[in-house]
């Protein structure tokens, strides 16, 4: 007997889970797509080991079976001519049978038996988070950014989760700059840990978020955080890396202190960047106590400009990556910004108004 | 490192035959044997900036004005200079050089300065020659000694594409009859000088008692009769030791013309900038130097609001030096340094992180000097503290 399932639902739920695929691997397991039928729901699943993706649908039937689906699956889902697709697995030899419009596809699927399974973790009594999947996806967007690409130092391609008795700290840092982004909410009671999550996974997760309605429950076993939708659960397994102690090189006190206008600062520092060169892409900040100059210098060119900022402390005359800049000034949620400096060569300290649950702290480029 | 100075050295001077112009006829195949100029348009009073070989047997030269260089070889093709792709090439020159030894000094776009350790300047030349022939198809001169001028003064001699060598030992049976012109640094006033007095051959030159060249070069004369004598003690100006850089140039005759003057200056500046950024340096200020007519001479600096390695800038900032300071003409002497040189350093959260990348260029650093010298010679200075045990 067949399903009948919307393309449309087949074909979003295929997009999700085959970012879970593992195209290169030697193994079919780690390739292919797990599907699963019973009388309730339909579900489908992939792994690669460092990431598990399982999308349940709701489905009444009387059907039930099993199969690996070749990883094509996606697209020829995608590309059926009509708006319902049926579906037949063949449980004797996993042929899978698909018919759309006028459209046959006879798929020679696979043994499932040897499929890594996808089991939810089973949290603790109150060691869930529930969190509002736009909020959440706001907080991740305000911290991944920081996230090292190189893959030298694995440690930094992790977005630290810091779980404290009443909140949850994020901490992403690339070690030229660093976020923290602070999550608390009344009636949380956690065991302090900390799990390193791969940026990589938290990046696909977004786009997920991005397409979500229900609450996001977060949970941990210690070897892998899982990000349950309800209907899409995703897992992560965690780095197996240290992660340096961040608490040190937060500096407690400013030489230099300014708020200014976001929007203003992101398009002036937008102009200078067309100057900047690689490797440090620097452009020259001057911070007296109303203006700011945003200057550059380079085989290019110069570019000069000022902003009116409102300052106390001293004067700074400072380099930065302009790209290192930009990142904060495009992620951060307000229009006022507070900037802290601490001379030439000190950290430079991005914050909030009225917020204390983030920061971004960025260090300058050396010049002498 | 002051001990870097007196280990032996051989020293090569990789010269780049014509480079710009075999550049072009090695992209451009059908150009190969053809006189090739490449320079500034002739309407544009343009300047002849390199021109092939086939072009010098018509009487061609470096910054002859195109027009009367066209004239000399009516067959010649005139192509426009593509500083950015001789740059890349350059660049690849330069990495294959380095191959063989971190101590180079960056004379010019085409030319360089290598150290190797002593016995091994002859066996690395041949080699880089190889390479530099095998993979980039670029003809090179490689002129090899134990210091710089007689290296600089090998690589005349063996010119076009040949490893040549001048050792101290061969200074008496091979540099000693040739003309005076052959000195580096001799301008054709000195030379004319010397003629007067006498003085044709270096070997002539290199006997003539101190005190009567000193009649006719005054302070210069020690370092002439040195050059003629084949010594030469100027370390190699390396990445690891340069503090400024400068480039200066004494008219042969005095100048009054402010826009030469400017125009040297231009030249002077993209050389600075060329060398900055091959070292990957920023320089935070410029010095004009200059010498008028009666010997006086003054220097005046300005620092940049940001450290640059712009021709521009240094070129900028040095004509306005230039119009603040130029006194009364004619000049004898202009000159510009660029110093306070950094790279800008992109500083690092964590200590274990900084002191891991400090850890990998020191790494680097020892490797290069292993593959140079061999395993003794360098030690963590701690290591210095144990104490040794007596055979």
């Amino acid at each position: 007997m067949s399903i009948i399932l919307s393309k449309e639902i087949l074909s979003r739920s295929l997009e999700i889970v085959e970012k879970a695929l593992s195209r290169q691997s030697p193994l079919l397991p780690l390739k292919n797509i797990h599907f699963e039928s019973s009388s309730q729901s339909i579900t489908l699943s992939a792994t690669n080991m460092e990431l598990q993706i399982k999308v349940i649908l709701p489905y009444e039937g009387e059907y039930s079976g099993k199969a690996l689906l070749p990883p094509q699956i996606t697209e020829i889902v995608r590309l059926m001519p009509s708006t319902e697709i049926s579906l037949d697995v063949d449980p004797e030899n996993y042929q899978v049978n698909l018919t759309g419009g006028r459209t046959r596809y006879n798929l020679f699927g696979a043994d499932p038996a040897d499929f890594p399974a996808v089991e939810k973790l089973a949290p603790a009594e109150g060691e869930t988070m529930s969190l509002d999947p736009a909020e959440f996806s706001q907080i991740l967007k305000m911290v991944i950014f920081a996230a090292s690409t190189e893959e030298s130092r694995p440690a930094f391609n992790g977005v630290l989760f810091e779980f404290k008795e009443d909140r949850l700290s994020l901490i992403c840092s690339d070690t030229y700059r660093l976020v923290v982004k602070n999550v608390s909410a009344a009636g949380w009671n956690f065991t302090p840990r900390r799990c390193l999550v791969p940026a990589k996974a938290l990046r696909e997760l977004l786009r997920i978020l991005d397409q979500s309605e229900d609450k996001v429950l977060l949970y941990t076993d210690g070897k892998k955080m899982a990000f349950d939708l309800g209907s899409v659960y995703f897992a992560a397994a965690l780095l197996n890396e240290k992660y340096p102690d961040i608490s040190s090189v937060i500096p407690q006190r400013f030489s230099t202190r300014i708020s200014l206008n976001r929007s203003e600062m992101e398009k002036s520092v937008v102009r200078a960047a067309l100057l900047a060169e690689a490797p440090n892409y620097a452009i020259n900040l001057f911070v007296g106590r109303d203006a700011m100059k945003v200057r550059v210098s380079s085989q290019v060119g110069r570019m000069e400009e000022e902003l009116s900022i409102e300052g106390e402390g001293e004067e700074v005359d400072l380099y930065v990556n302009s790209r290192f800049i930009m990142d904060i000034l495009r992620a951060a949620p307000a229009e006022t910004l507070i900037v802290e400096f601490n001379g030439k060569n000190g950290p430079i300290v991005f914050r909030l108004p009225e917020d204390e649950s983030y920061l971004y702290l960025v260090l300058p480029i050396k010049m002498d | 490192m002051a001990a870097e100075r007196s280990v032996q050295q051989d020293i090569l001077l990789c010269d780049l035959d014509a480079f710009f112009a075999s550049v072009e006829q090695r992209d451009n195949p059908h150009l190969r044997g053809l006189p090739v100029i490449v320079g500034g348009s002739p309407a544009t009073r343009g300047v002849v900036s390199t021109c092939s070989y086939e072009a010098r047997r018509f009487g061609v030269r470096s910054a002859m004005p195109t027009a009367r260089a066209l004239q000399l070889c009516p067959g010649a093709v005139l192509l426009p200079c593509d500083m950015e792709r001789y740059r890349r090439v350059s660049e690849q020159v330069f990495a294959i050089y380095s191959r063989f030894t971190p101590d180079i000094e960056i004379v010019s776009i085409d030319e360089a300065y290598l150290g190797l350790p002593s016995g091994k300047g002859l066996a690395a030349a041949r080699e880089i020659h190889r390479m530099v022939r095998e993979e980039l198809e670029l003809p090179l001169t490689i002129g090899v000694s134990r210091n710089k001028l007689l290296a600089k003064i090998a690589s005349e001699m063996a010119k076009p594409n040949r490893v040549g060598t001048l050792w101290p030992e061969d200074v008496p049976t091979l540099l000693w009859p040739r003309p005076v012109e052959l000195l580096p640094g001799l301008g054709p006033v000195s030379v004319q000088k010397l003629k007067g007095i006498g003085i044709a051959t270096i070997g002539q030159l290199a006997a003539t008692p101190l005190d009567l060249l000193q009649k006719y070069f005054g302070s210069s004369a020690l370092l002439i009769q040195r050059s003629a004598r084949g010594i030469d003690e100027r370390p190699l100006e390396t990445v690891h030791r340069v503090k400024s850089i400068s480039e200066e140039k004494t008219f042969p005759e005095d100048l009054a013309d402010e826009e030469a003057i400017q125009a040297i200056l231009m030249e002077q500046a993209e050389s600075l900038g060329y060398r900055l950024r091959a070292r990957g340096l920023l320089a935070r200020t410029v010095t004009l130097k200059l010498r008028f007519a009666d010997f006086s001479t003054i220097t005046r600096d300005r620092t940049l609001p940001a450290p640059t390695d712009s021709d521009l800038e240094i070129y900028q900032t040095a004509r306005e030096l230039f119009a603040l300071h130029k006194g009364r003409p004619p000049w004898r002497l202009v000159g510009v340094r660029v110093a306070g040189l950094g790279a800008g350093q992109q500083l690092a959260l964590f200590d274990s992180s900084r002191s891991a990348r400090k850890e990998e260029e020191l790494a680097l650093v020892r490797d290069r000097l292993r593959e140079k010298y061999g395993d003794a010679v360098l030690h963590r200075a701690r290591s210095l503290l144990k104490p040794r045990r007596k055979k």
